[in-house]
Order: C-alpha cells, then sequence, then structure tokens
C-alpha cells in the first residue's frame, strides 16, 4: 500500500498538483509504519516547492535546524516527511556530524547563519557527561542538567528559535542489570534524573521529547541496532527514526499552535459494536465480552482526551433519536452526551456533517480528525476534504486506543487550566447562543448576560495560556504575530509596556482567559502589538472592554495617542470590524511602521471607547465599563469634544 | 531473474524512487545517481526488512555492487 502512496504522490506531482501530492503523503507520514517507502517520499516532497522554494500547500513552513550527536541523515529525511503528516513544508539544516557543541557556541556556525524557526538537539546517551556509577550522584546530575540548559539558554538567546531536545534512552545492557535501579549512582538512574529534570525546566519555548516512550514503543532491539552503529555511526536504529520523527514533529506542531482539536466520532462500530438502528438499546456490544470491554476502554480513553482540552463532536449516519439513545439510556457508556459539544446525527453525508460541525464549532477544517470505522467513509472524506484528518482504524475495536493515540497533532505541549473545562466552556456558549435567538434585540441580549471582565498582567500563571492564544488564534487576530513566551517575557518586560490577559464571565459562565493584549510605547504613542481574542467570546464585545481598559491606562500614563495595526490574513476578516466599532480612525503608518498594513489611531483625549455591555477592573485599581444605559463613548465625546 | 533479484531491484527502485532504474549484477553505488552513505543505509534496512535477512557485522561495511547483495541475500535464505 504504501509504496503505491508514493506512486500515487509521484504522479499528482507530475501533473503538478503539489497540494494533491502532499495529502497523499501526509497518509503515508501519518503511519510511521510505512517506513520502507519513507526515503521515496521524501524525494518527492522535495519536488513540491515552487521555483523560490516556496509551498503554497503548506500551513506553514518552517526552518529546523537538526543538531545531531551522530549520524543524522535518515533524521533529517524523516522529520521532512513526518511534517507532511502536519501540512508542514519542513527545511531542514543538518549540523555537520558531531558538532552540536561548537555549532552552539560558535555565533557565526552555520545553526545560526540558517535563521532556523526550530532546533533540534537529537543528542545520544553516549554524549551525556556521567560516569557508569557516581559517587556524587546529585552533583553529576546538576552539573549535566546545567549543560544542556545553558545550551539552550544560547540558542534562546542568538535566534527566536524553538528548542526541543529528545530524552536520553539509557542503553538495554549494562553491567548493574537490575542493581541499577537501587544505586543511587548508576548511569541509567542519572539519566532519567537528567530527563525528568530536563522536561521541567523546559517551559519557554524549550520542549523535551520523550525518545524513550519511542524506545519502548518500537523494542530495544529496533532503537538500538549496534549493527547500524558500528557501520555508521547511526545511534538510532533505522527501523526507529520514523517513530522518533513522528514524535518531534508531534511535539513541533503542538508548540506551533497546529494541533488538531476537535476528534469526530462515528457511532456504530466506533463507539460500540453493532448498529443501534437494528440491533436496538440492548442489542449493541459495549463493555461486555472482550470486543464489548474494548470499545468501552475506547470510549475512557476518548473521554481522557477530553478532559486533556481535545474537543469530541459526533457525525453519524443515524436516526438522531436513534443515535442518543444510547448516550441517555445504556448503563455501559463512558461517554455523555455531555462531553460531547457537536452532534450530528442525520442521513447527510459525512462531509456535510463534518462541515457543520467545523460551522457550528467555530474552526477551520483542519481542526477536526475523523474517527470511522468505515472505510469508504474515510474515504470520501480524504477525497473531498482533504484538509480533516483522518485515522485509520483498525478492524479490531482493541487495536482503536492505539490508532488514535498515534494520529498526528493529537499532542498537547503543556496543560492550561482551561483546557479540562473547555466542553463546558463551549457548551455555555451553545446556551448563550439560544437565549439570543429568543431575546427581542441584540442589545436586550447583551444586557441580559451580566458580563463582567477582568484585565490581569501577565504573570507565571497565566503565561502558559496568554502564549497558547497567541499561537492559536487565527480570527479574531489583529496582527497575527506569533510570539512565543520568552519573546511574550520580554516584551513585558519593557518599560511602559503592557501585555494583558483578560478574562470574561457572564451569568452561564466563566470563559476563563479569553484576550490577549500586547501594547508597546514609541514616542507619545502607545502601539498595539498584538491583540488577540477567542471565539469564544466573539460578538460578545469583549473586545471593547479591553481597549477602554488600554485608552483608561494610555491616560493615566499620559500618552497621547494609542496606535494600531490590522495585518489582513486569509483568517482574520472577523477582526477587522474591532477597530472602527471602538471609535479608531484611519491614520497613515507611523515612521518604519509596515506600510502594507492598515493603520488606526485613537486620540486618547479626544475619543472615547466605552464598555457598555462589559464591567471591567484591571491593573492599578482600573475600572469601567458595564453602563448600557449612559451609552460611555457619547458621553465622553460630548465631555472632550 | 529469480524472486531474490527481482526484490532487489523492487527495492532500489523505491529507495531511490526511479521506477525505471536498470540494476546489473555489476551495477555498484557510483553508478547510480544519489547513491550515497544515507542512500547506503536505506537500502541495507529496506532489503533486511523485505528479506527477513540480516547483513553480517563486515557485509554492513564492504558490500559494494549488487551483486553481492543478491548472493548474500540468496545464501541467508538458504
Amino acid at each position: 500500500m504504501s509504496s503505491d502512496l508514493v506512486a500515487e504522490a509521484r504522479r499528482l506531482a507530475d501533473e503538478g498538483d503539489m497540494a494533491g501530492s502532499a495529502a497523499v503523503l501526509a497518509r503515508l507520514a501519518s503511519d510511521p509504519s510505512t517506513i520502507g517507502a519513507w526515503p521515496a517520499a521524501d524525494r518527492v516532497q522535495g519536488r513540491l516547492r515552487t521555483e523560490d522554494g516556496a509551498a503554497p500547500w503548506a500551513r506553514r513552513t518552517v526552518r529546523l535546524a537538526l543538531l545531531a550527536s551522530h549520524t543524522s541523515g535518515q533524521l533529517a529525511s524523516a522529520l521532512r516527511v513526518a511534517a507532511l503528516a502536519h501540512g508542514i513544508a519542513l527545511d531542514v539544516y543538518e549540523a555537520p556530524y558531531h558538532a552540536y557543541e561548537q555549532e552552539i557556541a560558535d555565533p557565526t556556525s552555520g545553526t545560526y547563519t540558517f535563521r532556523p524557526d526550530v532546533v533540534l538537539l537529537a543528542v545520544d546517551q553516549r554524549e551525556a557527561r556521567l560516569p557508569d556509577i557516581s559517587a556524587d550522584p546529585d552533583e553529576d546530575v546538576r552539573r549535566e542538567v546545567a549543560r544542556w540548559r545553558s545550551h539552550w539558554g544560547l540558542l534562546r538567546s542568538r535566534t527566536a528559535a524553538l528548542v526541543l531536545q529528545t530524552s536520553f534512552v539509557p542503553a538495554p545492557y549494562d553491567a548493574l542489570g537490575d542493581v541499577a535501579l537501587r544505586t543511587p549512582g548508576s548511569r541509567r538512574r542519572l539519566l532519567r534524573r537528567v530527563n525528568d529534570e530536563l522536561a521541567v525546566a523546559g517551559t519557554a519555548g524549550t520542549y523535551v521529547v520523550d525518545a524513550e516512550a519511542v524506545a519502548a514503543e518500537v523494542g530495544a532491539d529496533a532503537w538500538f541496532e549496534p549493527r547500524y552503529w558500528h557501520a555508521a555511526k547511526q545511534n538510532v536504529g533505522p527501523g526507529a527514526v520514523p517513530f522518533l520523527a513522528g514524535r518531534v514533529l508531534d511535539v513541533l506542531a503542538a508548540a506551533l499552535g497546529l494541533g488538531r482539536k476537535v476528534l469526530v466520532l462515528d457511532l456504530d462500530n466506533t463507539l460500540w459494536g453493532g448498529v443501534v438502528g437494528e440491533d436496538g438499546l440492548g442489542g449493541i456490544v459495549l463493555g461486555n465480552g472482550p470486543a464489548g470491554e474494548a470499545f468501552a476502554e475506547f470510549q475512557t480513553y476518548l473521554a481522557s482526551l477530553r478532559r486533556r482540552g481535545l474537543l469530541l463532536a459526533v457525525c453519524s449516519k443515524n436516526n438522531p433519536a436513534d443515535a442518543r439513545l444510547p448516550f441517555e439510556k445504556h448503563p455501559e457508556m463512558r461517554l455523555r452526551l455531555d462531553d460531547i459539544v457537536a452532534f450530528e446525527a442525520s442521513w447527510d453525508t459525512k462531509p456535510e456533517g463534518l462541515r457543520r460541525i467545523a460551522k457550528q464549532l467555530d474552526v477551520a477544517l483542519d481542526a477536526l480528525v475523523l474517527v470511522d470505522d468505515n472505510p469508504a467513509e474515510r474515504e470520501i472524506v480524504r477525497q473531498l476534504l482533504p484538509q480533516v484528518g483522518v485515522v485509520d482504524l483498525p478492524e479490531q475495536p482493541s487495536g482503536y486506543v492505539r490508532a488514535v493515540a498515534s494520529f498526528p497533532g493529537l499532542q498537547s505541549v503543556g496543560l492550561t487550566a482551561d483546557d479540562g473545562r473547555r466542553t463546558e466552556l463551549y457548551h455555555a456558549r451553545r446556551e448563550a447562543a439560544e437565549l439570543e435567538s429568543r431575546a427581542a434585540t441584540r442589545e436586550g441580549f447583551l444586557e441580559s448576560l451580566d458580563m463582567t471582565a477582568r484585565i490581569e498582567p501577565l504573570d507565571e500563571v497565566n503565561l502558559p495560556r496568554v502564549v497558547q492564544l497567541i499561537a492559536k488564534t487565527n480570527q479574531l487576530n489583529l496582527t497575527g504575530r506569533r510570539h512565543r513566551s520568552a519573546e511574550v517575557l520580554e516584551l513585558a518586560g519593557r518599560p511602559g509596556a503592557v501585555v494583558w490577559g483578560l478574562r470574561v464571565a457572564d451569568r452561564f459562565d466563566d470563559h476563563g482567559l479569553v484576550g490577549v493584549l500586547v501594547a508597546v510605547p514609541e514616542g507619545e504613542d502607545l502601539r498595539i502589538d498584538t491583540f488577540v481574542l477567542s471565539c469564544r467570546v466573539l460578538g460578545r464585545t469583549a473586545e471593547r472592554a479591553l481597549l477602554d481598559a488600554l485608552r483608561t491606562w494610555a491616560v493615566a500614563q499620559g500618552r497621547t495617542r494609542i496606535l494600531a495595526e490590522l495585518v489582513p490574513t486569509d483568517r482574520n476578516a472577523p477582526a477587522r470590524p474591532i477597530l472602527p466599532e471602538a471609535g479608531f480612525r484611519p491614520t497613515d503608518p507611523p515612521p518604519g511602521g509596515e506600510q502594507s498594513s492598515q493603520w488606526w489611531e485613537l486620540v486618547v483625549d479626544e475619543q472615547g471607547i466605552g464598555s457598555p455591555f462589559v464591567a471591567w477592573t484591571g491593573p492599578d485599581e482600573m475600572a469601567g465599563g458595564g453602563r448600557p444605559d449612559a451609552a460611555a463613548r457619547d458621553d465622553e465625546e460630548d465631555i472632550h469634544g | 531473474m529469480d524472486e531474490v533479484e527481482e526484490g532487489v531491484v523492487e527495492v532500489l527502485r523505491e529507495v531511490f524512487a526511479q521506477p525505471d532504474l536498470v540494476v546489473l549484477p555489476s551495477t555498484t553505488a557510483g553508478d547510480v545517481d544519489g547513491w550515497d552513505s544515507l542512500a547506503h543505509l536505506n537500502v541495507l534496512f529496506s532489503l533486511e526488512s523485505r528479506f527477513g535477512v540480516q547483513f553480517t557485522d563486515t557485509e554492513m561495511g564492504s558490500i559494494q555492487d549488487v551483486g553481492e547483495l543478491t548472493s548474500s541475500i540468496r545464501t541467508k535464505l538458504g
């Protein structure tokens, strides 16, 4: 099958259909067991570029500097292929053999001139400066962790790149054997301690990739292939490399905000055995017997993904009442209707159902992953909606968990408190939408929500969520800038700059941290560098609270003008009314400002903003908004105008 | 050509992504565009996977031409 896919991708490339070819290769790249075809897939992907090297089919082009301790050619090739599963076009720079330390130290090295978006340190455990048995384990671990942290620090200070490092995999055969487990100074224990400490040391844009989990998955014999080590200094066995590359890309895609967001589940023979519409509630296989247990365990796994922040939706060809019946009545169901944010049961085609789900949840099609036991449905979705991820479920339900767990794009780089509550938030939004349809006027509806906002400066608690919002928000995003942790911290540290998070609640729910504003002083002006708002609060005028607070702050700081910039992207049309609706007026680009952006200004003494429907509190005991009758903006215009 | 020869040719065509690659027993790495040390690893690994054999430690570094690859595999298959 895999060589057929390569042939198909080659044929499409020959016809000039780069997007089609990339989609076929993406399917191959989603399954590392197709490894035999990866070298050929890499050659085909090399042709999917325009004359100037661009990849118009890609969601993102990413420059990765590969700093490996040993032979890196196969890993570089596998990374390029694995990237296709995420719609990423990957340009790889391979540092010279065993030169990772020189490359990091020398500011003129190839790594720096390459200007990477990502630096991957793929370093073998042989490189860890740890003895076989340590007399002073704490000190040896501390020194090794410090060595890597200082490498990371240098890379982070000299580039804007994310830094990824693969964890150390202890050698399977050592003289101590199981005695190593209870010998504090054994190399195996030291390596695991170093891994653990590096993993938690990596906060601001640095991530450890769990290579030990990959080694466990492929087995020690495939990971440590001594013949390839002796023949070619290939430190990871050739059969394990694609699995490692897949894991690296999963972490990277999540860090870049390219992860999938919604698992769309079929029902019959996916969540339970049999067909509920024919077999009836008592006839479906769930919870009893080996197959029933497998379906139940699959549901338990899906529920845990939901708690981690993935959304679950249902898309089933069924009568709606039949489709809901097991959720309502079957005692062995692990998933409840509460777990499902969008429930599409009808006799329409799957592509239609998927489109409706994307629309209802206000996400792009490439945020969806279909989980369906029916190969024909999977194929039609691949054909008609190539953006949607499609899991190739195996025939047996006992294999479902593994198939979903290993599907690219379902990793998360970090948990934020909001992740676990995301499903609740979507439900609350739907209830609010239902209320809206009943309210007589939009103003009446907004007023009835009793919305409040809290604006808070950046701190270590909200940093992960702030960075996540900046990375993931496409629509309500004025500039599309993707600052990472270190850049956000740097901006927050500038004198006179603000990095604020916006929390919004209404009488139905606490929406959590849903907005980020970054503004920096420039002369007398305050310039909005970044303004993002989650679609959860689209249409709620929450942006007005944030801008109103910024104006209040600007007045207090003696700034004369707020300058804002709209950088139009493919996706941010919904953001375009934000500035004019808040009272900003078109202006010319400032000196050195991007000419292609649309520039807007607000002269703070002359123009108010107001937040009639959202009462807000902010830093320095600032407060405002929430006075719909007073129509704050007109008032202030009268006063100042 | 027997099954082993056919399999070797198929693997080489796949690794080098050249469906029309012409391979003779005397073909060496130098004759094939792109047969560098990385490709050599891929060739060895793909042949091992395809035929379920393992080249010896010495062969990992010594095999230079297609004829040797084929005869080594044939010997291992018995």
